[in-house]
């Protein structure tokens, strides 16, 4: 036996001599494939091609995407703003975002009785313009409508809801722009309470709340009055439009 | 075929639009048709409320 130190029997095909060139083979031959020229092509399989590849426009990019923003758990028992997304260096824009989708879960901690409020504060504001619209059923079926307009909060529950200590609840909440009304930020939250059996369904309109036309730097998180436990979470995905 | 249609006025409907186009404050909770909690500086609002629940403190 012996080794002529040639480990390929061919060099063909295997020369790439132009930028981002790359090597395949065509069912006869080994060949180079160019790119397409086109930014942002992606390389697909298309069995018309002799190579049974091709340079194309990506297919999913016009469907947009969504992308985690914000993702924490409380470590220690807190109240006030307990989680806040903040993007104030980079603000979400109605250009690049549609609407986002927030989900929440925790427990209460605190004295009976449990007065707390549960708020979905957007840009920091303390504007007493949000309107909000609403109803909490209980466990029977009884259900409370309230409106107030305008509110200090754009308030998720109250404590005819979060009533007592160790109450858990799940809330998703959709928020998003209004191209028309270029300073508003529209919420519908759904929260159940699943310790007593209540739940909330909210839909607010903070009217005016955003500092700057058409993008959003604060999400904000905050309870009144007594506390969320540890291990409560809020998740943020924003909905990119582009 | 007999068509029946409720065109009750809604009463406290009408003043909440109202009060919204005139951008005066109001909170009101309403529980099986009956108000149960009422903040608010309008007469109407007030007057209505109190009609619909002589409790209201």
């Amino acid at each position: 036996l012996s080794f002529n130190g040639d480990l390929y029997s061919t060099d063909e095909g295997l020369e790439l001599t132009t930028k981002g060139q790359i090597h395949t083979h065509n069912a006869s031959s080994n060949v180079g494939l160019g790119v397409s020229g086109n930014n942002d092509y992606v390389l697909v399989e298309d069995s018309t091609t002799a190579t049974g590849l091709a340079w194309k426009v990506n297919a999913h990019a016009s469907g947009g995407s969504q992308i985690k923003l914000y993702d924490n758990t409380l470590t220690v028992n807190g109240s006030g703003t307990v989680f806040e997304l903040d993007s104030s260096a980079d603000p979400l824009t109605a250009t690049d975002y549609s609407y986002f989708n927030c989900w929440l879960t925790g427990t209460t901690d605190g004295t009976n009785p449990y007065t707390t409020t549960l708020n979905f504060i957007i840009d920091r504001s303390t504007a007493n313009t949000y309107y909000q619209n609403g109803q909490y059923v209980n466990a029977t079926g009884v259900q409370t409508w309230d409106s107030s307009f305008p509110a200090t909060t754009g308030e998720l529950a109250d404590g005819t809801i979060l009533d007592s200590d160790n109450c858990l609840f799940a809330c998703h909440i959709v928020g998003g722009f209004n191209p028309v009304q270029t300073k508003d930020f529209n919420l519908f939250s759904k929260l159940f309470q699943y310790s007593n059996g209540y739940n909330a369904w909210k839909q607010i309109d903070g009217w005016s709340v955003l500092t700057t036309a058409n993008e959003i730097s604060y999400i904000g998180i905050g309870v009144g009055t007594n506390d969320l436990q540890a291990g409560s979470r809020f998740t943020i995905f924003g909905n990119k439009v582009t | 075929m007999t068509h029946l249609v409720d065109d009750q006025h809604d009463e406290l409907n009408d003043i909440l639009v109202n009060l919204r186009k005139k951008k005066i404050f109001y909170k009101i909770k309403v529980r099986e048709g009956k108000v149960i909690y009422l903040d608010t500086k309008d007469k109407d609002l007030i007057k209505l409320a109190k009609k619909n629940n002589p409790e209201l403190k």
